[in-house]
């Protein structure tokens, strides 16, 4: 009590808004948590709720990769270069947050379907989006993108180019320069980028569910089992997908907070 | 040999860079001065390689460089803000030029324990650049760009934000480098700095050289208005020559009779005399080659160890005194002084064409 009566009226009020934010935040997974807690057992060992989750995690980490192989670069030279249409291509970047995820999964559907070119051309190559993993990867690193280029973007923001033309006047090509200096110097930001783009894509439903109900990601098993069993039967998963999902975020945080060394 | 540029231009949004034109010799420390805004740090990145000029080219050491991109340049570059690699160590900042240049680790260890010993920042080390002072931090900027080898180094405000004894013990430092062979360029703002340390000074304005040569010439004899108020000549007027005697000139300023010595260039110009060069005395004295004018102080304004007056003797002239002196000669707001000008002191603004 005697910290709050040390406080500014001003801070008092920010903390009273920010318990209010965690509570609002807290008291639904409390809930759930609690609520699921008789059925967590078996839910742990039901081979189809482990199944589930673990596709989810996996696709999820698949689509952070896809995304940091084309999001990085294309966020760094949004960063330091300047060239036409760089403001209409940025707005654009934004389009997946706009729009519901449903109708991504449609437009994704039109695209990579065995019907239309795109798709039929994918699928001469042995790749086939509906239905697969792949379709799985695909929708959650649409909907994802932004998280991983808006974070990589900030990170790079970070990075002095005076740093980067001290590098270059030692002798270090661009690319030297972008993994000795630049990248080290922006990898925590740029690793929080990947963190919220892969739990992004973990909890995406809307449009996965549309390119492929099967193989089940765990939103999509939560779904089919509220559907059918009703909610006695999604609680369980709930609490499951909660806990690991939890568990997950925590390690990586510790692994961001970990200072970075230089590469070489 | 040394660097060359030959009408050098370059636009840079709204800011454009001029026909810059000048020679650097091998083993000169050279000073770039201008205000804020100038172009000095676009003038110094376009020299490095990080801009490519629209016109113009760059020779270093008989070499044409205006297109080798900034890593093959070798030339030192010492940025204003130092940049140093924050999640690298003191050594780790310092071997980082020799590792992109190849070096075995072996080398690498031995030169930048070398540079550590020269720049006494062996016990920092291990340290990164966050645990640092402002101080330190120039010189493992320097010792970073020393362990590369260049022959000419690129300093680009390199006194802003340190205190006067980190200033002093720095400026020991660049002399120390320089007296090593070392073509230095060196970018400021600071007059001081740049003529207590510039053997040669080139003063910038909005893009464009406006006058260069020997630091003391340029010192004595500014080529205009913006020059002469550049460095702190505070008096410019409008004159016009009335009578030579001989080696004298006799001048008309607003209707106030001055003497200066040498024929001046054009019938109609500007004189200038710096404050400093003025002295406020109770009554003029018997000294030859002097201007005495009776006047009015009408302002003294306390700036610690000096004191900025201001005299109204018919045209208003800055003047510029210890403060032991202003203390001693008991001098004061509305009080009659005469003000004592040698005539070596009144300088003509000397436009380019005649210099």
């Amino acid at each position: 009590m005697s910290w709050i009566r040390r406080q500014s009226p001003f801070h008092v009020l920010l903390f009273v808004l920010g318990i209010c934010l965690v509570l609002f935040l807290m008291v639904p997974i409390l809930g759930t948590l609690a609520d699921s807690a008789p059925g967590l057992l078996s839910a742990f060992t039901d081979y189809r709720t482990l199944n589930a989750i673990f596709l989810s995690f996996y696709c999820a980490f698949l689509a952070t990769v896809f995304l940091f192989v084309l999001g990085i670069p294309f966020a760094y030279l949004f960063v330091r270069k300047d060239f036409p249409g760089k403001k209409v291509l940025d707005s654009l970047l934004d389009i997946p947050l706009l729009i519901p995820h449903n109708a991504a999964g449609i437009a994704l559907l039109t695209i990579l379907g065995t019907s239309y070119p795109i798709g039929a051309a994918f699928s001469f190559l042995g790749i086939r989006f509906v239905d697969t993993v792949w379709g799985i990867i695909i929708a959650m690193a649409f909907v994802s993108a932004p998280f991983m280029v808006r974070g990589a973007q900030e990170a790079f923001l970070s990075v002095s180019p005076e740093m980067e033309k001290a590098g270059r006047s030692l002798g270090a090509t661009r690319f030297k320069v972008f993994s000795n200096v630049t990248f080290p110097l922006a990898s925590r930001g740029i690793l929080t980028g990947c963190l919220l783009t892969w739990a992004r894509s973990v909890s995406e439903f809307g449009a996965v569910v549309l390119i492929a109900y099967y193989p089940k990601t765990a939103p999509v098993l939560l779904y089919d089992a509220f559907v059918t069993g009703g909610l006695n039967a999604a609680l369980p998963i709930e609490g499951v997908l909660i806990i690991l999902s939890i568990v997950l975020l925590v390690i990586f945080r510790i692994f961001v907070s970990k200072p970075i060394k230089p590469m070489y | 040999m040394g660097l060359k540029l030959a009408g050098l231009s370059k636009t840079w949004g709204e800011f454009q860079l001029k026909e810059i034109s000048f020679s650097v010799e091998s083993g000169e420390y050279f000073v770039i001065l201008g205000p804020t805004g100038a172009g000095k740090t676009l003038l110094l990145e376009t020299i490095m390689g990080f801009h490519k000029p629209d016109k113009g080219e760059i020779i270093l050491d008989g070499e044409n460089i205006t297109d080798v991109p900034p890593e093959k340049r070798k030339i030192g570059y010492v940025p204003q803000k130092c940049a140093l690699f924050p999640h690298m160590t003191v050594r780790q900042n310092i071997e980082f030029g020799l590792k992109m240049q190849g070096k075995e680790k072996t080398e690498r260890n031995k030169i930048a324990s070398k540079m550590l010993d020269l720049t006494g920042l062996k016990s920092l080390e291990s340290r990164h650049p966050a645990d640092l002072s402002g101080g330190e931090k120039q010189k493992v900027a320097l010792a970073r760009v020393l362990a590369f080898q260049p022959k000419t180094i690129l300093l680009d405000e390199p006194f802003s934000g340190l205190d006067p004894e980190t200033n002093k013990a720095l400026k020991k430092e660049l002399r120390r480098i320089h007296k090593e062979g070392k073509t230095l360029i060196h970018v400021t703002h600071d007059q001081l700095e740049g003529f207590s340390l510039g053997s040669h000074v080139a003063i910038i304005n909005s893009g464009e050289i406006v006058q260069i040569g020997k630091a003391k010439e340029v010192y004595a004899n500014p080529q205009n208005d913006f020059v002469a108020r550049f460095l702190g000549y505070e008096n410019i007027f409008d004159a016009e020559t009335t009578l030579s005697e001989g080696s004298v000139s006799v001048i008309n300023v607003a209707g106030v009779t001055l003497r200066m010595l040498g024929p001046i260039h054009n019938l109609k110009n500007k004189i200038t005399v710096r404050p400093e060069d003025i002295t406020v005395i109770p009554c003029p004295v018997n000294n030859a080659q002097t201007n005495f004018l009776k006047g009015k102080i009408t302002e003294c304004i306390d700036q610690g160890p000096i004191v900025a007056i201001t005299v109204d003797a018919g045209i208003c002239l800055k003047v510029i005194m210890n403060k032991s002196t202003f203390l001693e000669k008991n001098l004061e707001t509305s009080q009659d002084a005469w003000v004592a000008i040698k005539y070596s002191s009144v300088r003509e603004i000397t436009p380019l064409a005649h210099a």
